[in-house]
């Protein structure tokens, strides 16, 4: 998730695109003198006090979007630490959450990388919450923000233990060398880093150290197991649901079942009567039945009688906000981004190109439904929490029990999928509003359709393109319009900045034309909605890229070579203080281009098709193309996805490989599988069947080439998913002819 | 009621409400964690175990069903090494948040018994009803070829 251009956020004044600040450099610890701290704080690293050598790494952030300024999350604090042992174990402290995209072995190798640590010594532990850090796991920011200050980290830890060994042999630091683990003296004297670690703890912390070139590179670039690999495999990693805590019990809610609705009547003798049901308690946060287990929790709640006043949410409807729309788009809406006079331009013509996209709401569909144990007693609370913002779960936990800072704990086992839904706190204050009732701990526990009826959607919304194109094919004009709900107006009604995240990948538009025009109009809906992996961009690049390709067809051009000239006569610029670079965007897609044989001929039925996304805020470039086949029942199968990416420096070339097979299959869903609907305020799919995933038969060959780059590294997690719908569809058209404007995509 | 059951080799003696699916005995009375709970219908394959060898969702297999037989769980499946299949999986990394790959194993480790070396397409018939959310699906068609091949020697 990409923080919000201008969040209107209590307590974010300044827009996200001011310059990364310099954060703080406070203590972590406070009562540092001055003197002290310039000795043992500088840049974003702290000493830590202690017999061995320990050191608090603070990464610079900009201010966040509407979760973390939600969350009054402004306040700076180590990310990481790193602490020598002195049985020469490199304790590695991550502070970011751990979803599957291997962060808790990435930011590790950057650390270890300029340490000249042995690997295998390295043990990674995971951060609790704490008010003292920045925590936050989204927007693809963990390795971007984190690559010159990790390195710097692992540089100062191997001048401070070259300077204790050089100290101890009484030879000058310079002709010292090091080698996993160990420091290396010119007359063969070695010393390994655990025995050094005391005694560099109390040297003071170097302020020039030097970093290695990157053609030296040992770890980074390799592709070391994951660090929970074999924990996973064997059934021993601790996720959230796994979480046992002696006397706990298992907990189940029934939540109003619509926004806003209220509780009229409740009978609870049936569930009360049904084995392992210890009680049933109506709370403002719904009916919990609590039993010895998940199940017995399960099948009381189904026992519940209940009824509701379900107040006025009850228009929202599928069928009827897309009546609702279709008259927004009717209108300009408030422009987000202008050049020349696009609308006077299409106004004034007889050959506009016209037309209308819409893409559905979409349920996160985490592999484990959300989840949260908490123990909540008279000295304060300790909470289980599987979330990927530890710190606003807690500071929302403090406020509802009205607890002191100390008084609240809060662990972060593994996520098991995140996706975006897992940055919102809603499970953990239910877990906690449960908990406090009850003298032992609670693991509440979401059904699979608890999941899908109480999301935190992806908005769906409408899109309307015009364009007007000059004599050589190229547009003139383009008018982008989009109606739809807002994920900032779902947090703060009174945002003056609705369009904060819909409008990222649109009004970012690469392409040179001269009179452009975006706009947004909001038109609420009653459901909460959030960000899902890589957000608006999704539905964005879809239309976009689509649309590029109806002007490169409309123009009789190649729709590679039409890009190609239309970045060409492009320049760079700043968008929400993102960098769009129209260069490097054209090599990403010659790149996949010529990996993907673009141009060649293939049978009846198939086609390639191209799209591009250039990811601003965590400065990733992807380009895919998709080959299609269309069988004569128009079923859509993709059988290959070419995908090129300049992220920079690739840390663990692995990983980044799957974050793009598993991009593709994340986004392919979306475009080949499932949407989600509502009546009546409610979702209307609720499991699997009704909201399939794609399985491995669907399941494209991926492959994935590099932009060869020494740029520090971007972002991952999210830059895969935007260009793969758009693909498709240019490729559906290439088979077919038939342009497909909605998701996901149908024949029929 | 009070069962016996068999799980990875050892029997346990149980009390549960009739009717209640394996899934929960395992993670909630046993507190064997490594099924998962993916969706409790039987969709999704997060909790398939292996009952005599072959695959069964947990989460909708009433325990009663499964008394006198041999349940293998996920934390069963390595003895003094890792089995094959584990193995595999690490060589191809094939794991990411791995939510749903002690199921995932335990549908390659009982389509292996059937068929030593699958074919592509008998791995998506196999493994079809086995959702992953990270989409590490081409990476468990590696895996178990290679599991496949090392099972040779």
């Amino acid at each position: 998730m990409k923080p919000p251009r201008g969040s209107a956020s209590p307590g974010s004044s300044a827009p996200h695109a001011s310059a990364p600040k310099d954060t703080g450099h406070r203590p972590a610890s406070a009562g540092d003198g001055d003197g002290r701290l310039s000795r043992r704080r500088f840049l974003g690293l702290a000493l830590v006090g202690g017999a061995a050598l320990a050191l608090a790494v603070y990464l610079p952030h900009r201010s966040r979007g509407p979760a973390a300024s939600h969350a009054g999350a402004s306040e700076d604090g180590p990310d990481l630490f790193v602490h020598i042992e002195p049985d020469g174990a490199v304790r590695i402290k991550v502070v970011r959450s751990e979803m599957g995209q291997g962060v808790r072995t990435g930011l590790p190798m950057i650390v270890a990388e300029e340490l000249d640590a042995d690997w295998s010594s390295v043990v990674v532990e995971q951060g609790d919450a704490d008010p003292r850090y920045s925590m936050g796991t989204g927007g693809s920011q963990s390795v971007y923000r984190s690559w010159d200050l990790l390195r710097r980290a692992g540089a100062t830890l191997r001048a401070m233990l070259v300077s204790a060994a050089a100290a101890r042999w009484g030879v000058d630091p310079s002709l010292c060398r090091t080698h996993a683990g160990w420091v290396l003296g010119p007359g063969g004297q070695r010393l390994s880093y655990g025995e050094l670690s005391a005694e560099a703890a109390a040297l003071d912390l170097p302020r020039d150290v030097v970093l290695k070139d990157p053609a030296a590179f040992s770890l980074i670039g390799t592709t070391p197991p994951r660090y929970d690999g074999e924990d996973i495999v064997r059934g021993q990693a601790v996720y959230g649901e796994d979480i046992r805590v002696e006397g706990m019990r298992f907990a189940s809610l029934e939540r109003p079942p619509v926004p806003g609705a209220r509780l009229r009547r409740l009978d609870d003798a049936a569930a009360r009567e049904v084995e392992g049901v210890i009680e049933v308690l109506s709370l403002d946060v719904g009916v919990a039945v609590v039993a010895e287990t998940t199940w017995a929790a399960f099948r009381g709640r189904r026992k519940l009688k209940l009824e509701w006043d379900e107040g006025d949410a009850t228009w929202f409807s599928t069928a009827e906000y897309d009546r609702r729309l279709q008259d927004a788009l009717q209108k300009k809406g408030k422009t987000v981004r202008e050049e020349g006079d696009a609308e006077r331009v299409l106004s004034s013509s007889d050959l506009v190109i016209e037309a209308d996209y819409s893409v559905p709401f979409l349920a996160h569909a985490t592999m484990l439904p959300l989840n949260c144990t908490a123990r909540v007693d008279g000295d304060g609370a300790e909470i289980w929490a599987p979330t990927q913002f530890p710190n606003w779960a807690r500071r929302e936990v403090l406020k509802a029990l009205k607890l002191p800072e100390e008084a609240v704990v809060l662990h972060v086992p593994l996520l098991g999928s995140g996706l975006g839904r897992r940055i919102y706190p809603d499970i953990v204050l239910e877990a906690v509003a449960v908990a406090r009732g009850l003298p032992f701990p609670v693991q509440l526990v979401n059904t699979r359709a608890d999941d899908f009826r109480h999301g935190v959607y992806r908005p769906g919304n409408a899109h309307r393109l015009r364009a007007v194109l000059d004599e050589e094919g190229f547009p003139r004009a383009w008018s982008h319009r989009i109606a739809g709900p807002s994920i900032s107006a779902s947090w703060w009604r009174r945002t003056p900045h609705p369009e904060a995240y819909e409008i990222q990948g649109a009004a970012d538009l690469p392409y040179a034309v001269p009179h452009l025009r975006v706009g947004f109009e909001y038109v609420p809906v009653p459901v909460k909605l959030g960000a899902m992996r890589a957000v608006a961009r999704v539905n964005n690049a879809f239309v976009t890229e689509s649309f590029v390709d109806e002007l490169a067809h409309a123009a009789g051009r190649d729709p590679l070579q039409y890009r190609l000239d239309l970045l060409e006569r492009a320049r760079d610029f700043e968008f929400d203080g993102d960098p769009i670079q129209p260069e490097r965007i054209a090599a990403v897609l010659r790149l996949a281009a010529e990996k993907a044989g673009w141009g060649r001929a293939l049978p009846a039925g198939r086609g390639l098709g191209i799209a591009v996304n250039s990811y601003g805020s965590c400065r990733t470039i992807t380009a895919e193309v998709a080959e299609v086949e269309v069988d004569r029942e128009g079923r859509i199968r993709v059988h290959k996805v070419w995908c090129a990416v300049d992220c920079g420096v690739v840390v663990h070339p692995d990983l980044v490989r799957a974050q793009f097979e598993g991009g593709v299959v994340f986004a392919l869903t979306s475009v080949l599988e499932s949407a989600l609907s509502f009546e009546r305020g409610r979702a209307r799919e609720t499991d699997f069947r009704h909201y399939p995933l794609l399985t491995i038969d669907k399941t494209p060959e991926v492959e994935v080439a590099f932009v060869p780059s020494g740029r520090a590294p971007g972002g991952i997690g999210e830059p895969p998913v935007p260009p793969l719908a758009p693909a498709v569809a240019n490729a559906v058209f290439a088979a077919t002819g038939r342009r497909l404007r909605s998701l996901p995509l149908g024949m029929a | 009621m009070v069962l016996e059951i068999r799980v990875n080799g050892e029997t346990h003696t149980v009390e549960v409400s009739a009717g209640m699916p394996l899934l929960w005995v395992l993670r909630d009375v046993l507190g064997l964690t490594g099924t998962k709970f993916g969706c409790g219908q039987g969709d999704c394959g997060a909790c398939t175990v292996l009952v005599d060898g072959r695959p069964r969702r947990s989460c909708i297999t009433p325990v009663e069903s499964v008394v006198g037989r041999e349940i293998l769980t996920i934390e069963g499946l390595a003895g003094r090494e890792m089995h094959r299949v584990q193995k595999a999986w690490l060589d191809e990394q094939v794991v990411q948040c791995g939510a749903c790959q002690p199921g995932m194993i335990l549908g390659a480790v009982a389509l292996l018994q059937e068929h030593p070396h699958p074919t592509d397409e008998q791995i998506d018939r196999a493994l079809a009803h086995h959702l992953c959310r990270c989409g590490t699906y081409q990476r468990v068609r590696r895996a178990i070829h290679r599991a496949a091949d090392e099972g040779e020697r």
